[in-house]
């Protein structure tokens, strides 16, 4: 039997955001269907909603901000968001605007799948310690099963690189900030701009070899464990 | 006490489904049942969040099937009702039977 090609953005979209276990069931749903006939958009309808159903357990299981961060991260974010609208409204930069805020939310989206496949790639190791974490006398929690373990359980961590939305709309009014210094006649941001960048590429670059040198473990420090 | 798990309209309509379709039960089959009684589509995405509710709630169990290739491998995910389930479904049909019990506006079809 010769078997439908599905549409190759709306498989993308699954397999982004529909990855895990827990949706196999629903995608052979699927494939069975538009197998035996159904059309494109109904696919494309479907595998939207799918995505953007995945996408919200995947928030809904991780929050995404550490409670004790909370409050100060949410004003910051208030604050240059409330800045940033405003100087979209009262200026003509709408467009970079908009653009910039494209742009950080899909860095956003791409920080957070990579953190997924991080997660889920962790190391044996990285486990049994995160399982220490996990089995802490004030969560109640009783440890992991070892044999769950060894299979690579699903890990409820938080990275603040790995924080979606505040992510993304750091990136993007960073993004903003730089072309708004480099297109328009702001000359102290555009003198600051360009070496800016620069040393913001060099600390990157030695933060990656030192960070090559200095392997990271998992700690306490920079995990919150809220469920 | 813990109180008693309570369903939603929609999860209402995936056990009546599911209780209809018997054995083989699954996503597919649920989502053209609920079709061909309310004339609606149904999104299949809906219908399993629906489904993974009452799993949580012990409403309903399931078990994987058969992979055929125009699946891509993947495994048919099979669910049946709990006696909890089947429970609750009678309770809740009783509840509504006495609220709709004796309302004049819903007699005789037409408003």
């Amino acid at each position: 039997m010769k078997l439908r090609r599905e549409p190759a953005i709306a498989r993308w979209l699954l397999n982004l955001f529909c990855s895990s276990s827990d949706h196999d069931s629903v995608i052979g749903d699927l494939m069975e269907q538009y197998q035996q006939g159904r059309g494109r958009t109904w696919y494309w309808r479907q595998a939207a909603a799918l995505s953007l159903l995945g996408l919200y357990s995947k928030i809904a299981r991780r929050p995404l901000i550490p409670a004790h961060r909370f409050p100060v991260g949410l004003i910051v974010v208030a604050f240059i968001g409330s800045t940033a609208l405003a100087t979209a409204l009262f200026s003509d930069i709408g467009l970079i605007f908009l653009t910039c805020i494209v742009a950080g939310v899909c860095v956003g989206i791409f920080r957070f799948v990579r953190g997924e496949e991080l997660t889920q790639n962790a190391k044996p190791a990285q486990v049994q310690e995160l399982q220490g974490v996990f089995s802490a006398p004030s969560t109640g929690r009783e440890p992991l099963d070892p044999k769950v373990t060894s299979n690579g359980p699903r890990l409820v961590r938080i990275d603040s690189s790995h924080i979606p939305v505040a992510g993304g709309i750091g990136a993007g009014i960073l993004i903003l900030i730089l072309m708004i210094a480099v297109l328009h006649d702001v000359p102290y941001l555009r003198r600051m701009a360009i070496p800016g960048l620069l040393a913001g590429l060099f600390f990157a670059a030695c933060l990656r070899l030192w960070r090559r040198w200095h392997p990271r473990t998992i700690s306490k420090d920079w995990l919150s464990i809220k469920r | 006490m813990a109180a008693s798990p309570t369903l939603s309209n929609f999860e209402l309509m995936v056990m009546l489904a599911i209780i209809r379709i018997g054995d083989d039960a699954y996503g597919v089959s649920i989502s053209t049942e609920i079709e061909k009684t309310t004339g609606n589509e149904v999104l299949l995405g809906s219908v399993y969040d629906a489904l993974s509710r009452l799993e949580a709630k012990a409403l309903i169990v399931s078990t994987l099937g058969e992979t055929t290739p125009e699946r891509g491998g993947r495994a048919k995910r099979h669910f049946r009702t709990t006696s909890r389930g089947l429970r609750l479904v009678r309770d809740t049909q009783r509840s509504l039977v006495k609220l709709w019990n004796g309302l004049p506006q819903l007699k005789g079809g037409e408003i």
